[in-house]
């Protein structure tokens, strides 16, 4: 479980690492700043990953308590393409969370410097799954770019994330998955979605 | 194949009484004070708790209006067992579901006719992976037992449930699990689940 706890806090230190030179945002952007905390915990209780006023922690299980758990300052950045998306970390080596409406499948867009692809929809894309993909170190040109995937709802946000596997055949036993009913990047004003959170 | 499985499930849910093979228990209704809701991966199934029953089906059961009503109720099942029962408990068709605190590997429990063993754990038995078995349809007592899988945590009660596959490398694209904060069969007055309300603030 602490492997796991310890792969994870590896593969968002390499993101976070990853990134050469800021590129400016094309929208301002606000600090995120939850009304009350957002959780996902993975199936194996080895990941966490908590949204809060304080900031945002990633890590085992310990991360559920501000105390024992450094924070991230976390921010959000809306585009005029339907694109929302959240930084997690400094700017210039932030992991990003994005999602944008209407959920299309096939489609691709962008935040900062991650990519994101919609690669299966479900229910005419009430939601789905998305491909992050992030860039490879400049310090190790060898390795690849990063894949994550997230679940995402329409109405609801991002309902999971993992970065230990793909959610072809279900969400993996070290994918963080929401709990609690509304995730971060949720959008209350959508088209069918009031009420979602009630 | 799924949607036969699933069918199944409902039909043993919503079939005609048989004989019960076990005399019923005392129960009480279970009346969750918000509703509680399962929904898969796929958005193909879906499982709401309300004060009023549960509805268990596809997408639609979200909506009440739309969607037939089992009532729930909660039997008494041994040192340790929480245990509630979709359907009325003494249609041998119903479905039962449950959990024995603390949560321990190998434990085996029961209740009414569907029996429960604890396949795998995380975290000290925080949480754990459940496989359910039941006996044949009533109409037919050769057929295979039917599997279930659940994933349950010690505080927060059911978190999950799987009626096509088990869990052992994911949670399935079909398996339902919780869209909220606590789940059906919690139990936050155990001492070691202070720290749920906590969690919640």
């Amino acid at each position: 479980m602490r492997k796991l706890g310890q792969r994870v806090g590896a593969v968002i230190a390499l993101t976070m690492a990853a990134y050469a030179a800021a590129q400016p945002p094309t929208t301002p952007l606000s600090t995120f700043e939850p009304a009350q905390d957002i959780r996902y915990i993975s199936t194996d209780l080895g990941s966490v990953l908590v949204f809060s006023r304080q900031g945002t922690r990633f890590g085992d299980l310990n991360a559920l308590y501000p105390g024992l758990w450094p924070s991230h300052r976390a921010e959000l950045i809306e585009s005029e393409d339907g694109v929302r998306c959240v930084l997690i970390g400094p700017r210039e080596s932030a992991v990003e969370l994005a999602i944008r409406r209407p959920i299309r499948t096939g489609d691709r867009y962008r935040c900062l410097r991650s990519s994101f692809r919609v690669a299966r929809c479900f229910n005419d894309c009430r939601a789905a799954i998305v491909e992050v993909e992030a860039p490879a170190s400049g310090n190790d040109s060898t390795r690849g770019p990063l894949k994550h995937f997230m679940y995402v709802d329409r109405c609801l946000g991002m309902l999971a994330y993992s970065v230990v596997g793909d959610m072809e055949q279900g969400l993996p036993l070290g994918a963080m998955w929401l709990r609690g009913r509304v995730g971060v990047l949720a959008d209350p004003r959508q088209p069918g979605c009031e009420g979602a959170d009630s | 194949m799924l949607i036969l499985r699933l069918a199944a499930i409902l039909a043993l849910i919503s079939g005609p009484c048989a004989s019960a093979q076990q005399s019923a228990a005392p129960t009480a209704r279970l009346e969750p004070a918000h509703d509680i809701r399962y929904v898969s991966t796929d958005l193909g199934h879906v499982l709401v708790f309300t004060r009023a029953g549960a509805r268990f089906g596809d997408f639609l059961a979200l909506s009440p209006g739309i969607w037939p009503t089992n009532p729930v109720e909660i039997v008494p099942a041994g040192e340790g067992v929480q245990c509630i029962t979709i359907g009325p408990p003494e249609n041998s068709n119903s479905v039962q579901i449950a959990i024995k605190r603390p949560l321990r590997v190998g434990d085996r429990y029961s209740c009414l006719r569907e029996s429960f063993r604890v396949i795998r754990c995380f975290e000290d038995c925080r949480a754990a992976m459940v496989e359910t078995q039941s006996p044949g349809s009533g109409n037919n007592p050769r057929h295979d037992p039917l599997k279930s899988y659940m994933y349950v945590d010690s505080c927060r009660g059911l978190l999950a449930y799987s009626v096509v596959r088990d869990m052992t490398d994911a949670i399935p694209l079909s398996a339902m699990w919780l869209r909220g904060d606590v789940g059906i069969l919690a139990d936050p007055r155990s001492p070691p689940c202070d720290s749920l309300t906590e969690e919640r603030d």
